[in-house]
């Protein structure tokens, strides 16, 4: 397996090694040395590469390591569960719908293209400030800001996986093998996963993988918006206090700013070579 | 007097994933002014590529070795600024298919002054006088309202006389002619074909024709080469070629072709088997598997190119009616 | 009349999705938990709150709300921005920012458009070679870049350390378009530079089919020179589909100006939405995102024609 990661073009190797190191500073954030991401330091606004804080420290003495290292738990938080499950709910409608058809298939396609309509961006930002609001002049918690996140972000994708997977389906739907298995009597939900999910799923993974970079750019703009996640617990939130700073201490930017544009960078490069491997498998049926 | 065109030992392979493939091998050919040859050959055989190559209209995946004289000059050296000079002015070129071959979204009369204008440098009204002259030339009827159409508006007959009418404008030398009545309706052929030697003959061109058709050479050409797998496998004057078969090839090819006087129902004669592998260098006659005649000989060694007078050059061990 | 026909259920079309969206939004905002005039105006009296209630319908059922403000709208009455110290009708803030986000839509896509299009067809015409393959690996590069994180980095580098530029702000053409025009570089700039890398992807994979076709060696072979082949011969036959995405990018631009617009404090539409959705003006809110919602549709539905006139050949298809 390993043999074969160095075969790949050198796109894929650093995407894959980005990727992983996020994943890892996810999970393992707890385990690894270095200051507190949340605990000020006598050191206000220190430039990069100083003793003790590599990427050097905000305006307000946070250290900026540790506030990337902590900012990628959140950002996979919600760019992993939110493409997971709106990306598996958007599948399941989009697959059934177009392999159905009919009218569920007709109100369906309307509602998609209705969500569509809104750009994301202004879709996620209503369903934020709806759902995430002020009760009775308290603001809501962390945690229901998180959970609100996740969830308008589910809705957001759910059109834009859903749209891809029905066309996907249209596609495949009218092969002469589907034909043959329905005439054989198999039983639809059958037909579903053996035939249509497969063949479909490639075209799904590499929207999938595009989800993942739009949502990151949401979660940066809703944080630069002000109504995202507060107190520079994300990368987004990060670079929108350190924005304010940006002529004193421009690190506190650049680096979550650098951070969000690899991570995209790398999903984005996922989603073209899926879609690539799918394109010259196409060209040889 | 020299020849307008001289081939010598002209070869053009292409770089594939499959390896390199010789298209055309060692080919050797001489024109005169006024003169037309016709290239003949079933598809893959390698005459549009020859055409091509000679007007040095090859994709970056190409090689041509070998070389072109046109006009007395080698052009086989000329850098793309050379060769660019040479084309529409010099040599011109009419392709196989008029429905692909004129650009979709551009007015008639803009594809046929472009070259009047750009290359002559005419101004737009005296380029649209000759443009009109032109259309009249090749019989379209109102040509004042041809000038405004689509391409999509025309048939395919109009769209050739079309195209035949924009390679001629500018008077080129030397006119090539790639399987110009392919796409057409066999009444719409003759015609075309009509006009194509009329031209030639008022503007003094030299003409390659390329077609799979024999039926289509032998009444519009001075001299035919038969191509098969990259080679010329037989060459010489019209009238020789056909008096005098050598090729057990053109002999198949000439039976292939319908006739009004074959009773309906009767099985046109086909060519068995296929054209070799060209990405690879077999021994023997790139035809031995397929010709009726064959023996031991063909197999293991490939014919020479063989004269047998009268202008008449074949390449084949056992030509029929004997060797010279 | 087949075109008035298409014409028709365009319009059709184009009004239910606004309608059904906007729906979706009443529903959002019904669900708001707590009053929404009470939210939009803090601290206000409770005859205030009865009054706001009235006016903007929010003491009707969710279709009763929203049938009041879509009629509305379709009148020309827009809604309010519910203040403690009175109420400001929306169109006053919809004058200025629908032109100025117009404004910013447009130059990102002549911009876009003006340096996507050469690139594509030089990059398309150089299939394969050096130039080409650098091309995309930083095409690809660009576009993967957020907006706002070029923003930044432009606004620090040009704006801040080398005072060229503005670092935010506004003046409207009329007022002085010099000064409109340098307020808007910067914006137009980080918005421009990843549709360029999108439209010049387009473009190229375009070019190199058309490159294929036969009328483009026809063109070759009447010895012009290239550039005028790639420009007169293969650019329009392969437009088609930049032009259409470029069209459909006109309302999802509009979304996308929002963090753009924040950042440099430019008062057009998605700077309103953002500053609504902050101070909780659900009605007017829901106005805009309407608007854009509009816009998007509409932008939508007018690829067909933009095609048309390119390609004449769909002309005969449709009649």
């Amino acid at each position: 397996m390993f043999k074969r990661f160095l075969k790949k073009p050198i796109g894929y190797k650093l995407s894959t090694i980005w990727l992983v190191f996020v994943v890892f500073l996810a999970i393992f954030r707890d385990l690894l040395p270095g200051p507190e991401w949340d605990e000020s330091t006598e050191a206000l606004g220190v430039g990069p590469f100083s003793p003790g804080h590599f990427f050097g420290t905000t305006q307000d003495g946070f250290d900026v390591l540790a506030g990337i290292i902590n900012g990628a738990r959140l950002s996979v938080l919600v760019a992993v569960t939110s493409v997971l499950i709106g990306g598996g709910i958007g599948a399941f409608i989009g697959i059934t719908c177009a392999y159905f058809r009919g009218k569920y298939d007709r109100v369906v396609n309307v509602a998609f293209n209705m969500m569509l309509s809104i750009p994301n961006l202004v879709l996620s930002l209503a369903l934020i400030s709806v759902l995430a609001a002020t009760k009775d002049g308290v603001p809501a918690s962390d945690a229901r800001k998180v959970g609100v996140m996740i969830l308008s972000l589910i809705i957001v994708i759910i059109p834009i996986l859903g749209r891809i997977a029905r066309s996907a389906t249209l596609q495949w739907s009218t092969r002469e093998f589907i034909i043959a298995s329905k005439s054989m009597g198999t039983k639809d939900m059958t037909i579903i996963t053996k035939h249509i999910v497969p063949n479909v799923a490639p075209a799904i993974l590499a929207i999938g993988f595009f989800a993942v970079g739009v949502v990151i750019i949401v979660e940066g703009s809703l944080s630069i918006l002000g109504i995202g996640i507060a107190g520079g617990a994300s990368w987004g939130s990060m670079l929108a206090i350190g924005r304010s700073y940006l002529e004193f201490s421009p690190w506190e930017t650049y680096f979550p700013v650098a951070c969000i544009a690899f991570t995209v960078l790398s999903t984005n490069y996922f989603g073209d070579y899926v879609r690539a491997q799918l394109d010259k498998r196409e060209s040889k049926i | 007097m020299s020849p307008v065109l001289k081939l010598t030992d002209l070869s053009v392979s292409f770089a594939t994933p499959r390896g390199n493939l010789r298209a055309v091998r060692e080919v050797n050919i001489e024109l005169n002014a006024g003169e037309s040859l016709g290239v003949v050959g079933e598809s893959g055989s390698g005459k549009t590529v020859l055409s091509r190559a000679t007007m040095g209209l090859l994709p970056r995946t190409a090689t041509r070795t070998g070389t072109v004289e046109f006009q007395g000059d080698d052009i086989s050296g000329y850098d793309a600024k050379q060769v660019r000079d040479l084309w529409g002015t010099g040599m011109a070129m009419i392709f196989q298919d008029p429905m692909t071959a004129l650009n979709p979204v551009r007015r008639i009369g803009d594809q046929l002054t472009e070259s009047l204008i750009v290359r002559q440098g005419m101004d737009k009204k005296a380029a649209r006088e000759k443009a009109l002259a032109l259309l009249q030339r090749v019989r379209i009827p109102d040509p004042q309202a041809m000038m405004r159409k689509f391409p999509y508006q025309l048939s395919g007959g109009m769209r050739q006389r079309i195209m035949i009418a924009i390679a001629v404008s500018c008077n080129p030398t030397m006119l090539f002619a790639d399987e110009p009545t392919t796409a057409l309706d066999v009444t719409v052929q003759a015609q075309v074909l009509e006009l194509l030697s009329e031209l030639r003959k008022e503007f003094n061109m030299a003409m390659i024709l390329v077609t799979h058709d024999l039926g289509v050479v032998a009444g519009h050409t001075d001299k035919i080469a038969v191509m098969y797998a990259g080679d010329v496998v037989e060459y010489a004057p019209t009238r020789e070629l056909f008096a005098n078969m050598k090729m057990p090839y053109t002999e198949a090819l000439l039976k292939s072709i319908p006739r009004l006087e074959t009773p309906t129902g009767t099985r046109l004669p086909v060519i068995e088997g296929r054209l070799p592998d060209p990405t690879k260098d077999e021994p023997g006659c790139p035809f031995a598997n397929r010709c009726p005649y064959v023996t031991d000989k063909c197999r293991a060694e490939k014919p020479p190119l063989t004269d047998g007078g009268n202008g008449h050059y074949y390449r084949c061990w056992f030509p029929i009616g004997g060797g010279q | 009349m087949d075109i008035l026909r298409v014409l028709v259920q365009r319009l059709i079309t184009i009004f239910l999705v606004v309608a059904a969206a906007t729906f979706f939004l009443a529903c959002l905002i019904r669900l708001l938990p707590g009053d929404p005039a009470s939210i939009m105006v803090s601290n206000a009296l409770p005859d205030q709150v009865t009054s706001i209630r009235k006016v903007s319908g929010l003491d009707k059922n969710v279709f009763g709300y929203w049938w009041q403000w879509f009629s509305n709208m379709l009148t020309g009455d827009f809604g309010y921005y519910y203040q403690a110290a009175g109420n400001n009708p929306v169109s006053v803030i919809l004058k200025r920012s629908i032109p100025t986000s117009i404004l910013m839509v447009v130059y990102v896509q002549i911009v876009a458009l003006f340096v996507a299009i050469p690139l594509g067809l030089v990059s398309a015409y150089k299939e394969g070679s050096r130039f080409d393959r650098v091309l995309q690996s930083v095409l690809f590069v660009l576009s993967s870049i957020p907006s706002f994180a070029l923003a930044l980095v432009l606004s620090l580098f040009i704006a801040v350390r080398w005072p060229i530029l503005p670092p935010l702000g506004y003046v409207t053409p009329g007022e002085d378009f010099l000064q409109h025009l340098k307020y808007m570089v910067l914006p137009v700039m980080s918005l421009a530079v990843g549709i360029i890398a999108s439209y010049t992807r387009l473009l190229r994979a375009d070019v190199i089919a058309t490159l294929k076709e036969d009328y483009v060696m026809m063109a070759m072979s009447k010895g012009i020179s290239n550039s005028r082949v790639l420009w007169k011969h293969v650019l329009r036959p392969s437009s088609t589909t930049l032009l259409t995405s470029a069209a459909l990018n006109m309302g999802a631009l509009i979304g996308g100006t929002i963090v753009i617009e924040t950042l440099f404090q430019i008062p057009g539409l998605g700077y309103e939405i953002a500053f609504a959705i902050v101070t909780r003006q659900v009605i007017a809110l829901q106005t805009l995102i309407a608007i854009v919602a509009f816009a998007y549709v509409l932008f939508n539905s007018t690829v067909d024609i933009v095609a048309n006139i390119i390609d004449p050949r769909t002309r005969e298809r449709r009649v």
